[in-house]
């Protein structure tokens, strides 16, 4: 199941405000809770952190979680603004954010999703485009296009 | 240039040998191979592996991977499926897709590689410190 297929246009947010990594995972445990409880999301995202920051570096993260409260795979896309804190290896500040919420029993599909993630984040021309977008339909477009390119 | 150029060209200058007696040529007679090099076969060090832990190389398990090999001046690369990645890379590694019971080849090349290479064997055979 490809990336896109879990990002419905209305998870994707241009220009979100967090003050910390803390609200950031709080805002996105809303936005993948889908207007159920976002507290089992939350609660993943946060343990998940915590065995090590999911900054890829060069302002990239992909915060994600296993969840067994959770009976479907559901991702989101932000772009931060302004860029925060996230932990990174390069110390770089967090400006693009794919995040993930998958069932407990997810393990090749998972490393399918994360391996699509990479190959979009580490090709510079995509990243550029996503960091030019200048609104959330934009973003989504870039996403696609972003998306795609790799196939 | 002109005369002293002439003679550093002269093509006798490597025939010459001072000394007419059979025997080992002293070393600093002999010509100097560094102008000419032949490449010879490249060396690396290379282990097949077999992916062993249940979450395959994820993103924690990459991290864990590159941060292992962090310290080491020689490369490292993973290659599976016909994609090799830098094995120093988070996003690299994580673009194999490798789960459980996927054949991974492990190189590494340079000084230390012999080290480096211990460092990912040990952590692949104790399935990344995950417990399974």
């Amino acid at each position: 199941m490809p990336f896109l297929e879990l990002l419905p246009a209305e998870r994707v947010r241009y220009g979100l405000v967090a003050r910390d990594k803390a609200e950031l995972l709080d805002r996105l445990a809303l936005l993948l809770a889908d207007g159920g409880d976002p507290a089992p999301t939350r609660e993943a995202l946060v343990a998940r952190e915590r065995l090590g920051s999911t900054g890829l570096g060069h302002g990239v993260a992909i915060p994600h979680g296993r969840s067994a409260a959770v009976t479907e795979a559901r991702a989101a896309f932000v772009r931060l603004e302004p860029p925060i804190e996230f932990g990174a290896e390069d110390r770089a500040p967090v400006d693009l954010v794919a995040a993930l919420i998958v069932p407990a029993h997810f393990t090749d599909q998972h490393l399918k999703l994360l391996a699509e993630l990479a190959e979009m984040f580490s090709n510079a021309v995509v990243t550029a485009e996503l960091r030019a977008a200048a609104d959330a339909p934009a973003l989504y477009e870039a996403l696609k296009k972003g998306l795609r390119a790799e196939r | 240039m002109g005369k002293a150029g002439q003679a550093w060209s002269s093509p006798a200058r490597h025939c010459v040998r001072p000394n007419p007696v059979p025997g080992p040529i002293k070393p600093e007679f002999r010509p100097d191979h560094s102008l000419f090099p032949t490449p010879s076969p490249k060396k690396m060090l290379e282990k097949d592996i077999v992916i062993s832990n249940k979450l395959g190389l994820h993103a924690r398990a990459s991290a864990k991977l590159v941060q292992a090999l962090h310290d080491f001046q020689c490369s490292a690369f993973l290659a599976c499926r016909g994609k090799e990645v830098n094995a120093k890379s988070i996003m690299g590694v994580m673009m194999l897709a490798a789960g459980l019971g996927t054949p991974v080849t492990l190189r590494t090349d340079g000084p230390d590689e012999e080290a480096a290479m211990q460092a990912m064997l040990g952590l692949f055979e104790r399935k990344f410190d995950e417990g399974q």
